[in-house]
């Protein structure tokens, strides 16, 4: 909603604060500013015209602004003697910041410019054809001197509302008048209007039937001429970004800005009828709205018939059948009140939205409908030449009630923390404009009716909580004490972020909303879900795995010579009743590194594992990996699932050198796991006592088919002499000449210990023994020596 | 000089020819001090680990001269051999004192000779342990976690995906109400959607608390319907907070916003209220923090929503809105991150450029 400072004064005294005013206490102001920027622009008379002497279209001119005779090269055609024009003086600062110099213009001082409504930033819809191509002037006299922007309806600011659904009421400006009058305590007076209805009888009547219509009023008109509109209407309306098209189509929507009534004109010959009938609309009921579409109405939409068929969808379209035209002499001129919730339904299905049904689904006040009827039969008569015929038909069907709300008296001051006096308080319902009622314990408040959305007492307190002014509400401590903190879960989570951080890896961020075709390109945790209205294709549908986006960072920073690349994300995926959070870590060449040195710790599998584990056994979890083949954009020799208590809970592979090539990227190495089930459980640790007895070493390596995994022999060793293996790592793997094919060594470093004596050596041999034998009874392993 | 025994009698090259004959004893002190001597200067000229190693050998091993005047006890006379014995080990004990001390020297002067073959530069860069970094948005969201932790709320989270009952309904936007136009969602179906707002773990929390006082903060990703440009972006961070307990006034509200405020940019902050509309708040305000301007001035820049709890939404969180008040705030994560840090494009948190990530690391430390 755009205020226009020059409609606004017709109603109210401006205050000079305007703007901070509306934006603290009203509304937020999206915009301010001057109708037009044009600085400097006085109305001066042309006294003298003569050509240019070396030029073929430049005039020399001298021209009176009263203060001083300025002397003027003007090239326009039509610049002439005794015209009052518009002068730009020197320092005047034009639309695009096109600032007046003197000049001199081919030898000849020029001091100042006559101006075009080009020059001017006005709108080409305001410019007559006969000032297209020249200078502007008026077509009478005009006080020499004086500010030029008023004589061309562009003086004063317009300013736009951030309208917010409640505040339907400020959709007029003599809504927003009035709210600026109870901020400012002033009254607003209508000015009375005066019609002259003729003798001749207004006949129609009209006959609500249907709860979608509170009140109707019409009245017609006859003989007006079509025609375009003066300046002023067309310069308000092009303000409040509305296309002028003839008086009588402009007039109805000036009342709209204006009073925020919405208004429609039937061609009364074509109504051909005395009798209008509203209703509710039949189940497929059929009309051709103005634009020339087809609709198909039910009965949740109210219509306007002339008692046979349709002439208009209330309160938002009107229909072909009866619309106005450059022939049109005769008008039924509508205003009606519309329940709000029958014009939504019906705008929202017919997918028509204009300015009044806006103001309709907002909820228009309906004691003001008669006023915008005669607002706009003052303006028809003034500007269409119409004979407004005695009388206005009506129905009131129903009057909106504003509900009595009971206060009690400490309400205002305890919700807002603040100390208003009861004299205070009353008169702001009075600046306000509520009725109200003192009762001993509470007070009783009803809204006038253009505030139909004050509905409960949290209502008022808004409106009391910024006529006090929310500056001055004080900043009050809660003294209530309670206990605040993370919880486990929230607690691990940052832990982790920290860990994986510290260890050197870039935390990202990345859209949940992927391509469809990505989905399931690494895995498939469940039946794709998809958005019902994309805004794109590649954000379409919603990511099971974290690794989709991370490849996508992968690829964006090695495109910008980032090589190294080691980063994290900690983030929902999502399949049909599922949504879980993941974390996942791509490793991408080295991680930690001496270039210079020619060191480094570049990524890998073995890297990749190390870090997971590295990062949650402290935590008490240990993983399992299984060779698995997950997905063909993965290695096919390296990718596993990861294991937590016997469930698959994610995976870690390297990334196929084909999908890699695909990517733009170099070999990367991911994993992707769900952390519900590590969130779970704090370690409940109790306290080991720590063995004063020495610890023995011994090495055993061992022949066995290449085939079997290093995790089952090391399961086996830990099995069999759990009780004094305090440690076991695997230091030697290999495969060549010196052992027979498809075979591999593997050698271990099992460290011994005794909680409650010294190990000895034949207690350890006893130990090895048994190890021994049981690899060789299971995996056929071979002692190497 | 080479001992040499004549029974009892030795004779002795005294000088220029002349020759002595003295008493065995004698000589053979004289003879021990002589090897002495000589070990004292072949130590002293020595000059490498192996000529000591030599020299060991030639006096102090088993053989060796000095160790061989052990041997000789016996032909000493009885009463004179403690004595002789007892120099005897004085000097090897010396000799090997010498040794030690030369060895030492010799070994230092070599150990220095290694160690110059291993000078370096100090000034080359050492490993590069790289420090990583959490990202902007969630080192903002730790930063406020941690402040309203301190003052009493608990963070709470809950489903990305969520029912429009909690979405919409629950925070007092029927079906039809005119502000869901306000909100473009991501609809998955008729009742899922990406939530628009964490509001609705609000909603979680109310009915799980059963009607008790609580006092929370819930960040998270939120979703709208929004083409990505510099100032918007489809997929977005969100504090929403919320306090319920009896006597909460809007006074109490304001307290939170210029804590938050002031932690965030500085004490010297101020901040502005607007009114507004969010159908889950009455009276909603919009909020305004303060900034000095270029030209010294006082402007104000729009950072969050905020509100009185509407009765409605405590209702239906299981509340007594007569018993029971509240207020709630939301504000975007990127927002303040793009103000503390005056970045220009909100897609830089979600393109995840290192060089960007980078600068965030000694955030917060």
């Amino acid at each position: 909603m755009k205020i226009i400072e020059s409609i606004l004064k017709n109603f109210i005294k401006i205050p000079q604060n305007i703007l901070e005013l509306t934006n603290q206490k009203i509304i937020e102001v999206d915009e301010f500013k001057r109708l037009n920027e044009s600085t400097n622009l006085v109305i001066g008379k042309v006294l003298t015209c003569i050509d240019h002497p070396d030029s073929d279209h430049l005039h020399v001119t001298t021209v009176d602004v009263k203060d001083e005779v300025l002397q003027i090269v003007c090239g326009a055609a039509n610049v002439a003697k005794d015209q009052y024009v518009v002068v730009a003086k020197v320092g005047a600062i034009l639309p695009n910041n096109f600032e007046i110099k003197p000049r001199k213009s081919r030898g000849i001082d020029s001091n100042g410019m006559i101006c075009s409504l080009n020059e001017l930033g006005f709108d080409e819809k305001l410019i007559p054809n006969e000032f297209k191509d020249g200078i502007y002037y008026f077509n009478q006299e005009k006080e020499i001197g004086s500010d030029a922007l008023p004589h061309l309806y562009q003086d004063g600011f317009v300013m736009t509302l951030g309208l917010t659904p409640n505040r339907g009421d400020l959709l007029s400006h003599l809504g927003f008048a009035y709210d600026l009058a109870s901020m400012t305590n002033q009254k607003i007076e209508l000015k009375p209007i005066q019609i002259k209805e003729v003798t001749k009888e207004n006949k129609v009547v009209v006959k609500i039937n249907t709860l979608g219509c509170g009140r109707y009023y019409a009245r017609v008109f006859e003989d007006l001429e079509i025609k375009e509109s003066p300046d002023w209407l067309k310069s308000y309306l092009l303000a409040s970004d509305i296309k002028p098209i003839n008086n009588v189509v402009d007039i109805s929507n000036y009342v709209l800005i204006e009073y925020g009534t919405p208004l429609h004109t039937f061609d009364f010959d074509k109504v051909d009828s005395n009798l209008i009938v509203i209703r509710d609309a039949k189940d497929l009921e059929e009309v051709y709205t103005l634009d020339n579409e087809l609709r198909v109405l039910n009965s949740d939409d109210v219509v306007i018939t002339n008692g046979k068929e349709v002439i208009a969808v209330g309160g938002v379209m009107g229909l072909k059948n009866t619309m106005i035209d450059e022939n049109t002499k005769n008008v039924l001129l509508e205003a009606a009140y519309f329940d709000p919730k029958r014009i939504q339904k019906t705008s929202k299905k017919l997918n028509l939205r204009s300015d009044s049904s806006l103001r309709f689904e907002r909820g228009i006040d309906d004691q003001r409908v008669i006023l915008g009827l005669n607002r706009a039969t003052e303006l028809l008569i003034e500007l269409a030449n119409a004979k407004v015929l005695k009388g206005v038909s009506k129905d009131i069907h129903y009057e909106v009630k504003q509900n009595e709300i009971r206060v009690s008296k400490n309400y205002f001051n305890e919700s807002l923390g603040i100390n208003l006096e009861e004299k205070e308080l009353l008169s702001y319902f009075k600046r306000y404009n509520y009725q109200y009622q003192v009762l001993d314990d509470a007070y009783l408040i009803k809204a006038p009716s253009y505030r139909n959305d004050l509905l409960i007492d949290a209502d008022f307190l808004e409106e009391i909580s910024r006529m006090y002014g929310l500056d001055l509400i004080p900043v009050t401590n809660i003294e209530k004490p309670l206990v605040g903190k993370l919880s486990f879960k929230q607690k691990r989570i940052r832990a982790l972020r920290h860990k994986l951080a510290n260890l050197g890896l870039n935390e990202v961020i990345t859209y949940s909303l992927i391509d469809p075709k990505e989905v399931h390109r690494f895995v498939n945790i469940g039946k794709k879900i998809e958005v019902l209205s994309p805004l794109s294709e590649d954000k379409k549908a919603l990511r099971q795995t974290l690794i989709t986006g991370m490849l996508d960072v992968v690829s964006y920073n090695q495109a910008r010579q980032i090589d190294d690349v080691s980063i994290f994300e900690l983030g929902h995926v999502f399949a049909k009743d599922k949504e879980d959070l993941h974390l996942g870590i791509c490793l991408s060449a080295s991680w930690i590194k001496n270039t210079w040195n020619k060191e480094a710790l570049n990524s890998s599998f073995y890297l990749l594992k190390g870090m997971l584990d590295s990062i949650f056994n402290p935590l008490d979890i240990y993983f399992d990996y299984e060779m698995k083949n997950i997905s063909n954009s993965f290695h096919p020799y390296i990718q596993a699932s990861i294991k937590y208590q016997d469930h698959v809970i994610g995976h870690i592979a390297e990334i196929h050198p084909i999908e890699a090539k695909r990517l733009g990227i170099s070999k990367t190495y991911t994993l992707d796991i769900n952390l519900e089930p590590l969130l779970v459980e704090s370690i409940d640790l109790a306290f080991e006592p720590l063995s004063k007895y020495p610890s023995i070493t011994r090495d055993l390596a061992v022949i066995v088919k290449e085939e079997i995994k290093a995790d089952e022999l090391l399961k086996l060793i830990k099995q069999t002499v759990k009780k004094n293996l305090i440690d076991i790592v695997i230091f030697d793997i290999y495969q060549g000449s010196h052992i027979e094919k498809n075979m591999k060594s593997i050698a271990f470093s099992l460290t011994f210990n005794g909680i409650d004596k010294t190990l000895e050596s034949s207690d350890v041999d006893s130990m090895m023994k048994k190890i021994i034998s049981r690899l060789s009874f299971t995996y056929q392993a071979i002692v190497r020596n | 000089v080479v001992p040499r025994k004549f029974n009892f009698y030795v004779l002795r090259y005294f000088s220029k020819g002349v020759y002595f004959f003295i008493k065995g004893d004698f000589i053979m002190l004289e003879l021990l001090n002589l090897s002495y001597q000589s070990a004292l200067n072949e130590i002293n000229e020595a000059n490498t680990l192996d000529l000591i190693e030599l020299v060991r050998v030639k006096y102090l091993s088993k053989k060796g001269e000095v160790s061989l005047f052990m041997s000789k006890l016996r032909e000493i006379d009885p009463s004179e051999r403690p004595l002789f014995g007892q120099r005897v080990n004085e000097i090897k004990q010396e000799l090997e004192n010498a040794l030690y001390l030369k060895k030492k020297e010799l070994e230092d002067q070599e150990l220095l000779k290694l160690l110059e073959t291993e000078k370096i530069d100090v000034t080359l860069p050492g490993h590069q342990f790289y420090q990583g970094s959490i990202h902007p948005l969630n080192q903002v969201i730790e930063d406020l976690e941690d402040l309203f932790v301190g003052m009493g709320y608990e963070v709470e989270d809950g489903p990305e995906l969520e029912n429009d009952y909690y979405n919409f309904e629950m925070m007092n936007l029927a079906k039809d109400h005119p502000a869901r136009a306000m909100q473009d969602s991501f609809y998955v179906s008729d009742s899922l959607l990406l939530r628009t707002h964490t509001s609705p773990v609000q909603a979680r929390t109310m009915l799980s608390k059963k009607g008790e006082p609580l006092r929370i903060i819930c960040p998270g990703k939120v979703y709208r319907r929004d083409d990505d440009d510099p100032t918007h972006s489809h997929q977005f961070m969100q504090i929403e907070g919320l306090v319920i307990d009896e006597k909460v006034s809007f006074a109490n509200l304001k307290d939170a916003l210029l804590k938050m405020v002031r932690h965030l940019f500085g004490s010297d902050r101020m901040i502005r209220l607007r009114p507004s509309y969010f159908p889950f708040t009455e009276p909603s305000v919009e909020v305004d923090v303060s900034y000095i301007k270029k030209d010294g001035t006082t402007g104000y820049i729009e950072i969050l929503g905020a509100g009185r709890v509407h009765p409605n939404v405590l209702k239906m969180g299981g509340y007594d809105p007569e018993k029971y008040q509240g207020f709630a705030f939301g504000v975007g994560v990127e927002r303040i991150a793009i103000l503390k840090y005056k970045i220009d494009d909100i897609r830089h948190f979600y393109t995840n450029d290192l060089r960007f990530l980078n600068q965030f690391k000694g955030v917060n430390k």
